[in-house]
């Protein structure tokens, strides 16, 4: 039984007269403790398909069937970590995630609950911010915090809705290290929605491109078998890598250019002009400061 | 760190400078930690001595502008008359206070407070006798000074009056003896319209001339100076004081609450004791008719409170309880009406057109429709549970004399405060972040949950600008209902000030003006620290 398919699914929004669809006829079979990572243009879509994935919205056609129930209303089984972090700010780092888990664990006793959230503040590596408030945090912090919420529902599936995009790169990089970390240790099926092909070739088992929307649909799927773990430093010099990161990027500027002459968009070509050279001709003395007249 | 425990300390005191607002007392702080003592002393310089010389500038021209304006109730009054007509008050505050606990006191205090006080009684009257005198030998002396100041414009205006009276003499001699002309045909008649014409003119000269003089001793009379105005002020004062000295002897006498309890109870147990002396039939029923009329009045003195009079202090009390009560009410409708109104559109669509309608109201129009209103309630304030419980002995706001007109009052400054919290509440309640909520559809998060730890949190801050915008207004109104609706308070005070036209009342206007500024400043400090508090960004979108 795969944990999340989706047959025929296409949602639009606003009136239903003129109604164009975001995304149209997605077909998708994530299997159990596979990682997928869904790339795409900016506003193909991404964050609707994340939506339809964790059940914040309905579907206009199809289904989208969660282990068996079909368009289920969102749920801690599905945990998504979202693109703006989404922390309460007037909560604590150990609030945030305790808010999390007291719901999805109701019964637990408070001092287990206690140990259960210090857990995963311990696994992002926050214990020493337990007790800030978002606001403290910088950007990595807080997706950090964000994950361990997520993690802590011990959801059956992970969402992530660009969790790194607005993180400079090296803190995505160090991320991206701890979620593979966490995901081999605790293997579960995860959705990554991203738009950097390195993220995906590095983390994700499968690969499915984003048309550009609207209308939007998947395109063919690289399947990525390199051998895990993969080391970032040396998982450039591959072949393998290689290869699939110039079929993949050919792949998506083609999606680009289709979509260009589908909306029939001619190419304007540059006028040639160059700036004019305004520097003082060699041989006279540089003057150190300007004259204000000559400022202004 | 060596002195960690020091620099904790006075990274506390900072913090707590800037959360409360008076940011400008930072660079004295860390002046006193001796941190960087020559940019703080330019900080000092440029946002406390600044503004401070400003402020100073301002008053000095407010004292050298106020006394140039005449009014009919008298020049305005500078800051010094302010700040006597505070004096005044206070004193008149102090001695209702003395007064009162004279009356309440019994037994041994109050024959020590009585050997106190006449004690002062004899100082006083010695001081008294030697003001008095003082103020006496000034008057003399002044009406000297005046005398000599007068006699050579006197002596000067009596000569003019001399010389005019004779010119005039001879004037009229002339005119009669034209007239009896005239009748004998000896002279011209228009040669007598003339003279007439020119006596009336020359008298009307003569008027002139004499009226500058006048005026000029007239002045001097009306100014006399300023040390017989200070010797009569002086001597007043003392007077004034000794007044007061005996009437807290009396207060303490026959005036006193226990004296008059025991004083009825002893003419009871006398005319008890004259029952069976008597002999004839009336006798023993006057005296038996009065041992119990004397045990009645006994038992009316033990319930009797001092009848204090309205110091300002105690209206600002009253003014700030009021105040405190609209805006709770004002609370108590607006969070939840607004809460709905941001949960629901449909209960959004319904309020808007009464939030759109009754916002603009003024608070006059409220204030008499809860006088009517709320006056049904109250057929007889004296017997209202509310109003017993108030002002029930044993309960601490007794002193405040809680009745139907505060009443009103409170509602009044209710309605016309409940309108920006209701809207403010209802935008933080509907504008809660889509991703806030998005969290809560994961988790599942049912209503109540989603309220209390989603909802209400989130839209905290807007509430709490709404609060204090709330209070603001509710402070504005209840000076203005108070005034109108004869509530006892800061309004009141100023709208009896303005009736009753003595020569402080101005001053005293002027008084209730500051204080009013600086309970509404102090009331929106408090709600600034109450927004900080709730607010979980670092708290900057406030000032």
């Amino acid at each position: 039984m795969n944990p999340i398919v989706m047959e025929n699914t296409s949602i639009g929004f606003g009136p239903e007269y003129g109604r164009v669809n975001v995304l149209q006829d997605i077909n998708l079979e994530v299997k159990e403790n596979e990682f997928v990572a869904v790339i795409g243009f900016s506003g193909a879509g991404k964050s609707t398909l994340v939506s339809l994935l964790a059940g914040l919205e309905q579907p206009t056609d199809g289904k989208v069937i969660f282990k068996d129930k079909v368009n289920a209303p969102p749920g801690p089984e599905r945990g998504v970590m979202f693109q703006s972090y989404s922390l309460m700010p007037w909560l604590s780092v150990f609030g945030n995630i305790d808010l999390a888990a007291k719901q999805v664990f109701p019964k637990m006793p408070v001092a287990e609950r206690q140990a259960h959230v210090e857990k995963y503040i311990d696994m992002v590596n926050l214990t020493p911010a337990r007790d800030k408030k978002p606001h403290e945090l910088s950007g990595g912090m807080r997706q950090r915090v964000s994950l361990a919420r997520t993690l802590c529902m011990q959801p059956q599936m992970l969402i992530l809705d660009e969790p790194l995009s607005a993180l400079d790169a090296l803190t995505r990089a160090v991320l991206q290290d701890e979620i593979l970390n966490i995901w081999e240790n605790d293997k579960r099926t995860i959705v990554l929605i991203t738009n950097d092909v390195d993220e995906a070739i590095l983390m994700a088992d499968r690969i499915i491109p984003l048309t550009i929307g609207p209308e939007a649909t998947f395109g063919k799927e690289f399947i990525i078998d390199m051998p895990r773990p993969r080391v970032r430093q040396t998982l450039t010099e591959q072949p393998a890598y290689q290869k699939l990161k110039a079929d993949i990027s050919t792949y998506m500027i083609g999606l680009n250019d289709e979509a260009k002459a589908a909306r029939g968009e001619n190419t304007l070509t540059c006028p040639d002009v160059a700036p004019k050279d305004f520097s003082l001709p060699s041989g006279r003395p540089q003057l150190k400061w300007k004259m204000p007249s000559q400022s202004a | 760190m060596a002195d960690s425990g020091k620099d904790k300390f006075k990274y506390t005191l900072l913090k707590g400078i800037d959360f409360s607002g008076f940011t400008v007392f930072d660079p004295v702080v860390r002046l006193i930690f001796g941190e960087d003592p020559k940019k703080q002393l330019s900080d000092i310089g440029r946002y406390m001595v600044t503004p401070v010389i400003f402020i100073i500038g301002c008053i000095i021209i407010w004292s050298v502008m106020a006394p140039r304006h005449k009014t009919k109730s008298g020049e305005v009054p500078g800051p010094d008359r302010v700040l006597a007509s505070y004096q005044n008050n206070k004193r008149f505050h102090e001695r209702e206070n003395e007064k009162q606990s004279d009356f309440n006191t019994d037994g041994a205090e109050r024959e020590a407070t009585l050997a106190e006080v006449q004690e002062q009684i004899i100082t006083y009257t010695a001081l008294a006798e030697e003001k008095a005198k003082a103020a006496a030998l000034a008057a003399v002396e002044v009406q000297d000074t005046i005398d000599a100041k007068i006699l050579p414009l006197q002596t000067k205006l009596d000569s003019i009056k001399e010389k005019s009276k004779e010119a005039q003499k001879l004037r009229r001699e002339n005119i009669s003896t034209l007239a009896e002309g005239v009748a004998a045909n000896t002279a011209e008649s228009s040669a007598l319209i003339t003279a007439i014409a020119e006596d009336k003119a020359l008298k009307e000269k003569e008027r002139e001339s004499t009226k500058d003089l006048k005026t000029q001793i007239d002045e001097i009379r009306a100014n006399p100076p300023k040390r017989l105005k200070e010797a009569q002020l002086a001597s007043n004062k003392v007077a004034d004081e000794l007044q007061h000295l005996k009437k807290r002897v009396d207060f303490l006498t026959t005036g006193n609450r226990s004296e008059k309890v025991s004083s009825s109870l002893e003419a009871a147990k006398e005319a008890t004791a004259a029952i069976p002396l008597a002999s004839t039939g009336p006798e023993v029923l006057k005296s038996a008719k009065a041992a119990v009329r004397n045990t009645e009045s006994a038992e009316r003195a033990k319930e009797q409170k001092y009848p204090r009079a309205a110091t300002v202090f105690w209206q600002a009390y009253r003014s700030i309880f009021t105040v405190i009560v609209g805006f709770l009410m004002a609370c108590a409708v607006a969070i939840p009406v607004g809460m709905m109104c941001g949960l629901n559109r449909v209960f959004m669509a319904c309020m808007t057109p009464i939030i759109s309608i009754f916002r603009p109201v003024s608070p006059v129009v409220w204030l008499l429709i809860f006088q009517i209103i709320i006056g049904a309630f109250f057929p007889n304030p004296d017997e209202h549970p509310l109003f017993k419980f108030f002002n029930a002995s044993w309960n601490p706001l007794e002193f405040l004399q809680v009745n139907p007109a505060m009443v009103f009052s409170a509602f009044t400054v209710a309605i016309c405060a409940m309108w920006p919290a209701l809207v403010n509440t209802a935008l933080g309640v509907s504008s809660v972040d889509k991703d806030h909520m998005n969290v809560a559809k994961v988790l599942r998060l049912g209503f109540w949950s989603r309220l209390f730890k989603i909802i209400i949190p989130s839209s905290l801050p807007l509430m709490f600008a709404g609060l204090r915008i709330s209070l603001g207004v509710g402070w504005m109104v209840l000076i203005a209902a108070e005034a109108l609706s004869s509530s006892d308070g800061l309004g009141k005070f100023v709208w009896d000030e303005y009736q009753n036209g003595s020569s402080l009342s101005f001053a005293n206007i002027i008084l209730a003006c500051f204080i009013v500024g600086t309970i509404g400043f102090f009331l929106d400090r408090i709600m600034i620290v109450l927004q900080k508090i709730v607010t979980f960004d670092d708290g900057s979108a406030t000032v």
